[in-house]
């Protein structure tokens, strides 16, 4: 593969799965990439998610275009990224009449979405994943994946780096270079050896998650960004093979998420201001213990191995419909719109869509200086997290 | 309600040196020993660096000694660590190069893993009572080095294999019911590999996720010894 030339360089703020497929896709498309992160990779909303690689099915009725956009990328990440995703499949099972209700709108959506699926009766349901609870009353499966977030994002840097990516954790934006209505750089502290200094490129692009819109203001811009947090709790043991969801509209704790030695319930919604430190509602725990169950009785009878909570960077302004109301999709927010030049946003979207949001923010970046690049990502298989700590 | 804990947690930079700093921390007994050292960061100390993601003990990034054991913090509940009012003494782990307060570095580390080249995921067993299909899962080991931290093997000799890539040689043959590389056979077969352990187990012992690297190291020396043994056999014959 031959690199286009041009000279450009760009910073890309935040090492979650947002920034780390951005810096990817950039470095395939010619430019000289700096990748800063406060903390360690993946240390922000990514590493601490649900880990579904989802297939569509939680969109599919309501929100197509989200599940298009998952199913699609569910299905390019099986082929370029073989080193992070469990590929074991999901169910969503029907528990109660409502959940039956709501089967032929789900057989729909998965239609309308191109989502492949197969319906199971009860006795194959069971089979498959003999924990289930017995009341079950059939199941639909889907391509739902697991990942790891944090391997995930090393696939994405470590293919960056060998392509001439220079990532930097523990470095944190504490400002950003203007000069004349234009962002030039940043200005960073290396937390490692406590010292602070400016890192000069042609484009910067803010993929701070639930702090971009922090970083914007940096610039004197308002991106409504809502941190919209949501609790999962880890139980000891594995008791599902596959991914089990409740067939049912989404709504807390309807989903257990397998994933080596453990199962994990998750999630709820609510909104914070601050999303450093979350603090843990325990209503909400004890929801997700209670609703788990639902589906899988065992997890009544297991212990809590940790409970964890991180926030979405849904797109959304504050006082708005409640937080799964907003669109799960993503935007790029080119801010010469705004009259700052060399700045890009780009945030929502899931793990999942990653490449997808990366794909449209790097052809944002291109336009702006009159490139025409395409983009490559379908089709490059990417490195080994291994290499990351390696190259 | 909540638990006033104290964090002793040392601290280092390039060009400060060592030295422990005290913390007092209000946090509820069910919530992580990761967790207090972010309420740290987030509230009272913003240079103190340490490793994390994602909080459920499988990416491996935030291994400790944590009052003189090796542990994941992020499955490290404060209730079962200390009491009410007790002290948690934090390091980073032992045996690998500090970078900075709690961080160390992992590519010597993940240049092993390398090499032995353990695919991350593999086929997993069934659930006991269920019918073998097609799924794939992420290996048990989370390449979290806390066995490399407690080897007392490792820290004598720096060329030492270690557990956690005797484990994964092990679980390659195993999974691909086939040999070694050349290469890799050479790096575990010689005195920095196999042969160099002393059975102290406690690679076992602080493993977080069921590895056993002890046990599977004896796997393959048993393994071993039979194929020299069947090698003199053949010889002969
Ligand atoms: C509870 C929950 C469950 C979810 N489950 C799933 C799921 O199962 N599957 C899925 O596909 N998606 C899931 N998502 C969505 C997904 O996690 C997010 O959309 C995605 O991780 C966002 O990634 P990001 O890179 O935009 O943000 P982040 O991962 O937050 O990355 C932003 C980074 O910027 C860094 N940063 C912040 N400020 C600065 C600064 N000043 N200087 C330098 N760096 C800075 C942060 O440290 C952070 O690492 C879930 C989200 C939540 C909240
Ligand atoms: S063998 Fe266990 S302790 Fe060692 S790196 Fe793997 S998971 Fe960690």
């Amino acid at each position: 593969m031959s690199t286009p030339s041009h000279n450009y360089s760009a910073i890309v703020i935040g090492a979650g799965s947002t920034g780390s497929a951005v810096a990817h896709d950039l470095t395939l498309r010619g430019f000289a990439v700096t990748v800063v992160e406060r903390g360690e990779i993946a240390s922000g909303t990514t590493g601490r998610n649900h880990c579904l690689l989802h297939s569509g099915g939680r969109y599919c009725v309501k929100d197509q275009e989200s599940a298009i956009e998952c199913i699609e990328e569910n299905m390019i990440l099986r082929k370029i990224m073989p080193d992070a995703l469990e590929l074991n499949g999901g169910l969503f099972v029907a528990i109660t009449d409502s959940d039956m209700d709501y089967k032929p709108l789900f057989l729909e959506g998965c239609e309308a979405c191109n989502i492949p699926h197969k319906e199971l009766t009860a006795d194959e349901a069971l089979k498959l994943e003999p924990n289930l609870n017995p009341e079950v009353k059939a199941a639909v499966w889907v391509p739902d994946g697991v990942f790891e977030p944090m391997r995930l994002c090393l696939s994405f840097l470590a293919t960056a780096k060998s392509h001439g990516a220079v990532v930097r954790p523990f470095t944190e934006v504490k400002g950003l270079l203007m000069e004349g209505g234009r962002v030039t750089g940043v200005h960073v502290w290396d937390r490692i050896e406590n010292k602070e200094f400016d890192i000069h490129a042609d484009v910067v692009i803010n993929a701070a998650g639930p702090w971009a819109e922090a970083i914007a203001e940096m610039a004197g811009i308002d991106v409504p960004v809502v941190p919209t947090p949501g609790v999962m709790v880890s139980m000891t043991g594995r008791h599902n093979q596959r991914v089990i969801n409740r067939l049912n509209k989404s709504s807390d704790g309807d989903i257990v998420v397998p994933q080596r030695e453990t199962s994990i319930i998750g999630t709820s919604s609510w909104k914070v201001e601050d999303a450093d430190y979350i603090e843990i509602p325990e209503d909400h725990v004890r929801l997700m213990y209670e609703r788990g169950a639902e589906m899988l009785p065992v997890l009544k009878s297991v212990s809590p191995r940790g409970i964890f909570t991180v926030a979405r960077p849904l797109i959304g302004s504050r006082g708005e419909a409640e937080g799964r109301e907003l669109s799960r999709t993503f935007k790029c927010f080119d801010h010469a719109d705004e009259g700052v030049e060399g700045f890009v946003t780009i945030s929502g979207g899931k793990t999942t869509t990653s490449r997808a949001m990366a794909e449209t923010t790097v052809d944002v970046v291109c336009k702006k200086f009159g490139l025409e690049i395409p983009c490559t990502t379908r089709d490059t298989v990417l490195l080994s997290y291994r290499a990351f700590y390696t190259l | 309600m909540s638990w006033q804990i104290t964090y002793k947690i040392k601290r280092y930079h390039p060009d400060q040196g060592s030295r422990v700093d005290t913390f007092q921390v209000e946090i509820e007994p069910e919530r992580t020993v990761l967790d207090g050292i972010e309420l740290i960061w987030a509230k009272q100390d913003r240079t103190l660096v340490f490793r994390h993601a994602c909080h459920h003990a499988s990416c491996g990034s935030c291994g400790l000694v944590v009052n003189g054991v090796e542990v994941l913090p992020c499955i490290k509940l404060i209730q079962d660590a200390t009491t009410d009012g007790g002290t948690l003494e934090v390091e980073p782990l032992r045996n690998f190069p500090v970078v900075a307060d709690l961080v160390v570095d992992m590519a010597p580390f993940f240049e092993r893993m390398q090499l032995i080249g353990m695919p991350i995921v593999g086929p997993t067993g069934p659930l006991p009572g269920q019918e073998p299909d097609e799924y794939t899962a992420f290996e048990n080991c989370i390449e979290c080095g806390l066995c490399l931290s407690a080897c007392p093997v490792v820290a004598t000799d720096s060329k030492y294999l270690g557990p956690a890539a005797l484990a994964a040689a092990e679980r390659v043959i195993e999974v691909s019911e086939g040999r070694l590389s050349d290469e890799v056979l050479a790096a575990v077969d010689n005195e920095h590999g196999l042969w160099r352990c002393h059975a102290a187990f406690e690679c076992s012992e602080v493993c977080p996720s069921n590895v056993d690297p002890a046990g599977r190291i004896m796997a393959l020396r048993r393994r071993m010894t039979f194929e020299r043994l069947r090698r003199l056999v053949g010889a002969k014959g």
